[in-house]
């Protein structure tokens, strides 16, 4: 225990934790958008053109982690404008993103002479690196999540449970969608600086998953999310300190280990 | 009678594809009428003209002695006003994956009528929630999950949730498709209850008979046009 807390004293630990617990209890709210409005495409979306924000970042001269996150803002932006509109689905949108952006990165890699390797690292994700902006940036991101949240709980769950309807009483549904997309992009590409791009469903999707599994309404679903998010990254860092593993990786396994748990007790609760 | 509802000489239709030429509807205060017509025939088109989802290309639309189109200065608000009055009943697709109880999901239906943004739903709005189920006997399954009911117990949750928005026209898309035969009865005689306690107009969007359901007009849609 005595070790742990050397550890957690030290600042970049002690940032990475702060960051991991912030993203954990906010971003995992998204996750219930992801699946709600069946959005699950929308991550590898997120995933891949940040791979080319982070090419085209290090191609301009500035941070890797910068060019992923406007990218992956914009790409948002325009498949929420796209998204209720039925001239081209959005799944073509999202297939000609996934692949435009990865021929785009190996081009501007062969091109533009961009180091593989630091493209990559958005991959992998680097938490022990998080600086204070870093840090900063993980909590603006997680308080507007929270505010959308709270500010528009009733629009959000109209939205969500059916949008046809929803609009039939005049919400807004198209700004919903836009400002959903925008907040699941944000998310995805602030988790992708913590955990990397292999393992941004630990911190956003798994949490909720399990949530919507056990909640009988919306609060309740959300409440859970945002605990079970919290758990995850928690007790994945706690584990990667102790047993010296990779943190994405072990905060990923606590996820896992959370939804197994879920099935198993709601298995066992139907049983009897 | 006063005319509630006015469809004249509209065309609609959706990209390049002409679905309403046009289209003639008057509807009365207090009138039942089904919509019929074949799948495709532009029958849910109507209903999205009279809640202001769809643009038509041309022709006048009057709602409840609101003028909508041609559209005017004012119409956004015009339209929030007007869709306060409306309640509307839509298809059942599929189950929203979202948990929500009997009772949540019919307090949504006031979202706009009673309370909105940074506005919470209060005891008001509880009241006539218990009052909605209660009036179409399914009071009991108050605290159940939606998607644990039948088709027909969810069809009057669904029906509930229009009622509890007070409103004076009520728009109904294929109330009936999904329903078994002793659904369907249950819904005609839902229908002519609801009709009994209050005087709104009901529009039913349908493509088979919903027999049992009161006096009420049949009008049929095909080709884009309106026979009586």
């Amino acid at each position: 225990m005595s070790e742990l807390l050397r550890l957690l004293a030290l600042p970049p630990v002690r940032n990475a934790f702060i960051g991991m617990l912030a993203a954990g209890a906010t971003f995992s709210l998204l996750g219930v958008v992801i699946v709600s409005l069946h959005l699950s495409s929308i991550r590898f979306v997120c995933m891949h053109t940040g791979l080319l924000g982070a090419a085209i970042g290090l191609a301009l001269g500035f941070s890797p982690a910068l060019g992923a996150l406007l990218l992956v803002l914009l790409v948002s932006l325009l498949l929420g404008l796209r998204g209720g509109r039925q001239a081209v689905s959005s799944n073509s949108l999202m297939g000609i993103f996934m692949t435009g952006s990865l021929a785009l990165t190996f081009i501007m890699l062969a091109a533009a002479s961009v180091p593989a390797m630091d493209v990559f690292s958005v991959f992998t994700g680097n938490i022990l690196m998080l600086g204070r902006a870093d840090l900063y940036l993980v909590f603006a991101a997680g308080l507007v999540v929270l505010a959308v949240f709270l500010l528009a709980f009733r629009e959000l769950q109209l939205v969500l449970l059916d949008p046809e309807l929803a609009a039939a009483q005049g919400v807004p549904v198209r700004l919903v969608n836009i400002v959903l997309y925008v907040l699941v992009g944000t998310g995805v590409a602030v988790a992708l600086r913590l955990v990397g791009a292999l393992l941004v469903d630990a911190i956003i999707l798994l949490p909720a998953v399990a949530a919507l599994r056990t909640a009988r309404s919306f609060v309740a679903a959300l409440v859970l999310s945002s605990l079970f998010g919290l758990l995850a990254c928690a007790g994945g860092f706690i584990m990667a300190l102790l047993l010296d593993w990779p943190i994405g990786a072990s905060t990923a396994a606590v996820a896992v280990l959370i939804l197994i748990g879920q099935m198993a007790v709601s298995r066992i609760i139907i049983r009897s | 009678m006063a005319a509630l509802l006015s469809l004249r000489q509209v065309c609609a239709g959706y990209g390049r594809t002409a679905v309403l030429s046009d289209f003639n509807l008057d509807m009365a205060s207090g009138e039942l009428v089904f919509l019929r017509g074949p799948n495709g025939a532009g029958k849910s088109t109507v209903l999205k003209l009279i809640l202001g989802l769809l643009k038509p290309r041309s022709g006048d639309i009057q709602v409840l002695h609101t003028r909508l189109w041609p559209k005017r200065p004012g119409y956004s608000l015009a339209l929030d006003r007007l869709r306060q009055r409306i309640a509307y009943v839509p298809q059942f697709h599929t189950l929203p994956e979202l948990p929500v109880s009997v009772a949540e999901f019919v307090m949504l239906g006031r979202w706009g009528s009673s309370f909105s943004w940074l506005r919470p739903a209060g005891s008001r709005d509880r009241r006539a929630t218990a009052a909605a189920l209660d009036q179409l006997g399914i009071g009991h399954l108050a605290s159940r999950q939606l998607r644990t009911l039948s088709g027909g117990q969810r069809q009057k949750a669904a029906l509930a949730r229009a009622l509890v928005r007070q409103p004076e026209l009520l728009l109904m898309d294929e109330p009936a498709t999904w329903l078994d035969e002793a659904s369907r009865i249950d819904l005609a005689q839902t229908i002519v209850k609801v009709r009994q306690l209050s005087a709104l107009g009901m529009l039913i969007v349908t493509h088979q008979d919903i027999p049992g359901a009161g006096a009420a007009r049949s009008v049929f849609l095909d080709g884009g046009r309106l026979y009586e």
